[in-house]
């Protein structure tokens, strides 16, 4: 498992955003980078964009849908700096 | 005669009809050990003891995650398998219906050993946002085996019957619903007692439920 100081900035600030929510970000990082080919350390804003309402999900169905919501809505955010 | 779910006069037929099913689904019950089997109407299916099941599970998953993640995977698994289940029932049968869907599921939770399933009249189950149903469980597994413990809760402790209800629902009904609920036999209620709504008018149901209660 990586260390999150080798996350690029982007990954690192999701990680934030995820930890507020949900128990396993990596988990959730990992996993959904990978459905794009992508890793912690080149994701790009276009690919979290493709990504926001897939994760968003993947956090509402361990939680609930509010936190899956907010999620979502922090990524938004995130994407539009 | 209905014997293995409780519901409303008007929504009777169509649960005699999922009743006759079901049953006819685990009179097809093949137990293989020499191959390590059991098929239900030609479906694979597994047993688990439910204390394993349910408290094992539970308190390790409490331990390592805390209470509240413990709590939120146990029922969101569960959701997930109702969901499952929902949808291949509702193709296997042929219906379209969202109603004729829900039908199977309290009988396929009573064949399958969850619990009893008693829906309340007033519920008002619906394709939209005002899909309200509130019921009742006299036995859920979980809280038959919590009450072998010495520990009462401190709050209801049935999320795997919850989740897989809503998942079941949320599948027949094409809408994400949750249950809640409301009173649980493990904290010394008569009954176990759920709300299952969207998830935002939830907690809105559940202030009308403690103050028609109180």
């Amino acid at each position: 498992m990586q260390n999150e100081s080798d996350y690029n900035e982007l990954a690192q600030k999701l990680y934030l955003i995820l930890k507020e929510h949900i128990h396993y970000p990596q988990a959730i990082l990992k996993t959904q980078f990978k459905r794009i080919n992508k890793t912690v350390q080149d994701v790009s804003q276009e690919d979290l964009q493709a990504l926001a309402t897939q994760i968003g999900k993947s956090v509402a169905n361990f939680t609930n849908p509010n936190k899956g919501r907010e999620v979502e809505k922090a990524i938004s955010e995130l994407i539009k700096g | 005669m209905l014997n293995t779910v409780k519901v409303p006069k008007a929504f009777e037929p169509l649960f005699e009809i999922a009743d006759q099913y079901v049953g006819k689904l685990f009179q097809e019950f093949n137990r293989d050990p020499s191959k390590g089997t059991i098929r239900i109407g030609g479906e694979r299916y597994v047993l688990f003891r439910g204390a394993s099941l349910f408290v094992a599970l539970f308190e390790q998953l409490e331990k390592t995650f805390g209470e509240e993640q413990a709590q939120e995977f146990i029922y969101n698994m569960a959701r997930i398998i109702g969901k499952s289940d929902s949808k291949d029932f509702a193709v296997n049968r042929g219906v379209t219906d969202p109603t004729e869907k829900l039908s199977a599921g309290p009988v396929h939770f009573a064949y399958s050993g969850w619990a009893f399933v008693d829906i309340y009249p007033s519920s008002k189950p619906s394709p939209d946002e005002n899909f309200f149903l509130h019921y009742q469980h006299p036995n859920t597994f979980e809280s038959e085996i919590y009450k072998t413990k010495s520990q009462r809760p401190e709050h209801p402790i049935c999320f795997f019957s919850a989740g897989y209800s809503a998942g079941w629902c949320s599948e027949a009904y094409g809408l994400e619903v949750h249950a809640r609920e409301m009173r649980c036999t493990a904290c010394g209620d008569e009954r176990c007692e759920f709300i299952m709504a969207p998830y935002d008018k939830l907690d809105e149901y559940a202030k009308q439920f403690y103050a028609k209660k109180s």
